[in-house]
């Protein structure tokens, strides 16, 4: 008789307590062969082997296309032993010899090259996070995915030699090293695969496998310091235990245990497929197969039918010695296994399900002894009974009638597993809607136990967790590292941490990113058309508002579009919302549109911006709410502005109401710069007065916050006071005349240069008020943002002193002999000055907000978040509201 | 020689988890499929019948049929209900599976 040694660090090894054990064919009760019996000290000295090569990185740390070639050659030795694994396999387990010849190749040399071969050239080890979906901080980040460590194995006596091929071969392709322990009752398919691996050099300690007790073993296995992992596939009460054992030290757990699936047989199913599929489902490998179809659920119309030609079917079934090539079904796995079987009949009959063939151990002719079982129906059982909830793991199936599919999905559901499952129907569509509903981890139509490298395994519920097989089994074998790399090696990196552990909040790092092209000067409307083809454009969608419709303006630009021009969307309103993007994106979709050029102030040109990023990337506008997270550039956009305030033809974000939630929302990203802004003075000449000084507050307003949050920077610093200096010198004089050009661009030229500023430095509490107050009272952004500013100056004085003091210079304050705070405060009044000059509200009362509404209004800009970047951290809603009244 | 072995507080456990589900004071020893291969034993609150193998402890009835004592041999009970869980491990002369004694399971009532 054979004998077989445990396989440690490399090589085969007797127990060091000398024990063996022997196996015996359950086909004729004969013992096979002797095998050493690991203990506890061999379990630590196969883990520790396991360690040691793991640390050592002869296989760990190989590339996976390096690990990929051993795998084949692993793969190409089982091939080779194939005849040698089937046969011993058949008679350790009982399989039939027609399954277990297919075995070697279909489900251990193909999946290892498979999924070795996945590995090697599409599974994402390392992954860059082009988007971090951190709106404050930059960086690179990456995903690495790694081995785990040491992964234990644990396999069932049911599919010995298929399990291992599984246990051994995702662990190692994902770089891991295992400790295999086989189930004791057929433990020899796996220590030949260990002697494969041998053979082909795959190192030392990498593989070990040690037949032996469950109980014994199990309690090392689970709870070693050294382990990692443990995969195991068995009853659920050990699986659970295991779950609790691993606990202890944190181990990632796979599971995969019992199940008692529902075949579902619809009434157009084709009969005689039904009956074969069902039967193959239940009877395959005599029933002891995790998920057979072992409850056959058969709508009521064909239930009669069914069972009669199922009965004949079963009794059809040859049952045989296993190695024998006529033999349909074999032997159960053992003495044990008959009687648990057989004792689920005797419950079946007790609790009055009707036994219609079957239920007594079989005695197969000119064999003495063996373990066989008959093919056995019950007919007329209910699911509430024990053998249609409990996993027999026999040749034993319940026949269950139903009326709908609805009914159909409830039985099938109502089970503590959830494993596999089947439809058979003539319908595929029917079939599907019943699959997706049933909680299980497969579902066959018209099929059954059909598996593949690339499908994964593994059970809802009771059945388990994780996943076997393919890229999620695969992923099941590897532990995920983030990487990141600060874009500056700097506290200001870190929004968090400055804000929190330090005392000057002041970032001092900055990114200066504005791609749009600006074409500016009398006439340079007539460039649209060129831009639009150095776009790729040729389908433009031009959105405006109708105020610019009555001016006439939008009739210029789509005069200038000429052929281009597919569509006008018109239908804007001041402060824009999700419902007017998405009326929008609808028309430029139906449309085939591929450019977009937006002309009118804030509200057209936002709107377009979020057109551009929901046609690019799908969904509504609410989708497209987001801020760091565009990975690509949205649809090409051309701006046309026609107020000089918002600098929104070259900022990185959009502004949109959302109604529902009471709030604006924003869009924030590099990729919502229009691609070409286009500051043609002529377009802004019909700006009345009043509506020019508002919307040059809002420049204003940007370029002084820029200058004063806590992200300044010299560039934008530049910018910010050349815009100042520009409004101050241009406004008066738009405003008294709207004709005249010069200082029409100039105003253009300022709002763009404060759209920059800000960009690169953000905004801050003035604009988080205004925007308040323009989303819960209407008030125009442009007003808002103007009438906020002088007192928001005041309150930051002692936080930005210096550059308000730089503000005063540039509004011509003179300020010689004055110290900084008075100059600082001097500006403040300055602004003042100019906005009674052009006629600018000055009090919030002036557009209808309640006094009692500025409580409100004061939560409400606390949380807004440009409130983060003001100079003087704002430490309370109450000097918010402090401010509202003086404003009011 | 007792089939069963089981201490006194073991046996108050069960006798409390039966009378508090108002059932008579009596289980039987069956083997039980927990779901893929191993079946493990397990006990049922039940009520004996003529042919079983009946032993009575402080009270409580412990039945088997004949033949299972045949395959397992004497059985030993012991609770693991520190957490309430009605958790039993049984361990057999004859080990019914190689898990024997390492998880549990509840007494089915
Ligand atoms: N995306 C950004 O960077 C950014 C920055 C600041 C403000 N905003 C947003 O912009 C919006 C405000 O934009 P806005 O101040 O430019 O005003 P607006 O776009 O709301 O327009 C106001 C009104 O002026 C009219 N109008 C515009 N140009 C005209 C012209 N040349 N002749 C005659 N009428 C004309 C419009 O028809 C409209 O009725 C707000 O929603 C605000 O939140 C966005």
């Amino acid at each position: 008789m054979d004998h077989f040694k445990l396989f440690i660090d490399g090589k085969f090894v007797d127990a060091s307590d000398g024990k063996v054990f022997t196996t015996y064919d359950p086909g004729n009760d004969e013992p096979i062969a002797t095998v050493a019996q690991a203990g506890v000290a061999d379990a630590e000295a196969a883990i520790l082997a396991a360690r040691r090569s793991f640390e050592s990185g002869v296989w760990s740390r190989l590339t996976p296309a390096a690990r990929a070639q051993k795998m084949y050659d692993f793969a190409d030795q089982i091939n080779t032993q194939t005849l040698r694994l089937a046969v011993t396999e058949s008679r350790d387990a009982g399989q039939t010899i027609n399954f277990s010849k297919v075995t070697p190749l279909g489900f251990g040399a193909n999946m290892f090259k498979d999924l070795a071969n996945y590995a090697s050239f599409k599974f994402p080890w390392e992954e860059e996070i082009k988007a971090q979906g951190n709106p404050f901080d930059h960086g690179r980040d990456y995903i690495r995915r790694e081995p785990i460590g040491v992964c234990v194995g644990i396999i069932p006596w049911n599919f010995p030699m298929v399990m291992a091929f599984w246990k051994i071969g995702q662990a190692l392709i994902m770089g891991n090293s295992v400790v295999i322990k086989p189930a004791s009752v057929t433990p020899l398919s796996a220590l030949i695969i260990a002697e494969c691996a041998k053979i082909v050099g795959i190192p030392d300690g990498v593989v070990n496998v040690i037949p032996g007790q469950g109980g014994e073993l199990g309690n090392i296995l689970c709870t070693h310091k050294e382990v990692d992992k443990i995969s195991f596939t068995g009853s659920t009460e050990v699986g659970r235990q295991i779950m609790q054992m691993a606990s202890g030290t944190i181990k990632k757990v796979t599971l995969e245990l019992g199940g008692k699936s529902a075949n579902i047989v619809l009434d157009d199913a084709d009969m005689e497929h039904a009956i074969a599929c069902s039967a193959f489902g239940t009877y395959f490998h005599a029933g002891q197969v995790c998920e057979s179809g072992t409850r056959i659920l058969v709508q009521k119309k064909i239930y009669n039918e069914f069972v009669d030609k199922f009965k004949k079917h079963a009794e059809a079934i040859r049952i045989g010695y296993q190695l024998l090539p006529t033999t349909h079904m074999g032997p159960l796995v053992s003495r044990q296994q008959v009687a648990t079987v057989d004792g689920y009949v005797q419950v079946g009959k007790k609790e009055g399900a009707e036994l219609i063939t079957g239920g007594k151990p079989v005695q197969v002719e000119g064999i003495e002894g063996g373990c066989y079982y008959a093919p056995t129906v019950f007919a007329g059982v209910k699911n509430s009974m024990r053998i249609a909830q409990e996993e027999i793991f026999g040749p034993v199936v319940a026949i269950l009638p139903f009326e709908s599919d609805e009914e159909a999905v409830a039985i099938a559901n109502d089970s503590i597993y959830g494993l596999g499952g089947g439809v058979l129907s003539s319908n595929t569509a029917r079939a599907e809607r019943i699959a997706r509903q049933v909680r299980t981890g497969t579902m066959w139509i018209n099929n059954y136990h059909y598996f593949g490298s690339f499908c994964p395994f593994g059970g809802y519920k009771q059945s388990g967790v994780g996943r076997e097989l393919s890229n999620v089994g695969l992923e099941e074998y590897t532990q995920v590292k983030r990487i990141h790399i600060a874009s500056f090696a700097d506290a200001s990196s870190n929004y968090t941490m400055t804000a929190t552990m330090s005392d000057n909040k002041s970032l001092k790092k900055y990114i200066i990113n504005l791609p749009t092209k600006i074409n500016a000067g009398h006439g340079s409307l007539a460039s649209v058309a060129k831009e639009v083809v150095d776009l790729g454009g040729s389908r433009v969608l031009l959105m405006t508002d109708p105020g610019l419709v009555q001016a006439g303006v939008a009739k210029l630009v789509q005069d200038c579009l000429s052929d281009f021009c597919v569509g006008v969307f018109d239908n804007i309103p001041q402060d824009t919302d999700l419902e007017t993007v998405d009326a929008a994106t609808e028309m430029a979709r139906k449309l085939n549109v591929d450019c977009i050029v937006s002309c009118g102030g804030g509200s057209v040109i936002d709107t377009a911006k979020a057109v551009c990023t929901t046609l690019k990337n799908g969904g509504c506008c609410n989708d497209n709410i987001s801020w760091g997270r565009l990975t690509e550039p949205p649809v090409p956009h051309i701006v046309i502005p026609t107020t000089s305030g918002t600098g929104s033809e070259v900022t990185w974000a959009a502004v949109i109401k959302n109604k529902v939630a009471g709030r604006k929302s924003y869009i924030i990203e590099a990729r919502l710069a229009p691609n070409v802004a286009i500051l043609d003075p002529r377009m802004t000449m019909t700006l009345p007065p009043k509506m020019t000084a508002g919307t040059a507050m809002d420049a204003m307003t940007h370029a002084v916050e820029a200058l004063t949050t806590i992200t300044t920077n010299p560039i934008s610093d530049g910018q910010a006071l050349h815009a100042i200096r520009l409004i101050k010198e241009n406004l008066p004089i738009a405003v008294k005349d709207g004709k005249n050009e010069t200082a029409r661009l100039n105003l253009a030229a300022a709002s763009t240069m404060a759209g920059q500023a800000f960009t690169i430095s953000f905004v801050a509490l003035a604009h988080a008020m205004a925007h308040t107050v323009g989303m819960l009272y209407s008030v125009p952004h442009g007003y808002a943002c103007g009438i906020m500013l002088p007192k928001v100056m005041r309150f930051n004085v002692d936080h930005a002193t210096d550059k308000l003091a730089l503000v005063a210079l540039q509004l011509g304050v003179n300020t010689f002999g004055m110290d900084k705070r008075l100059a600082a405060l001097a500006a403040a009044d300055e602004i003042e000055k100019l906005m009674k000059e052009v006629g600018h509200p000055l009090a919030l009362r002036d557009f209808g907000v309640p006094e009692e509404g500025l409580e409100a209004c004061s939560m409400h800009a606390m949380q807004d978040p440009v409130s983060l970047y003001n100079p003087r951290p704002v430490a309370s809603p109450l000097e918010i509201l402090e401010i509202y009244k003086q404003v009011y | 020689m007792s089939m069963i072995t089981l201490s006194p507080s073991d046996c108050t456990t069960i006798k409390s988890i039966l009378s508090a589900k108002g059932l008579p004071c009596s289980v039987r020893i069956e083997i039980r499929s927990t779901g893929c291969c191993d079946a493990s034993l397990g006990m049922a609150a039940d009520t004996a019948e003529e042919s079983d193998l009946i032993e009575e402890i402080e009270g409580l009835k412990i039945f088997m049929r004949p033949p299972l004592y045949g395959l397992v041999g004497e059985v030993s009970i012991r609770s693991v209900d520190d957490s309430g869980t009605n958790e039993f491990i049984l361990v057999s002369e004859k080990p019914w599976n190689e898990w024997q004694g390492f998880a549990a399971g509840k007494l089915r009532t």
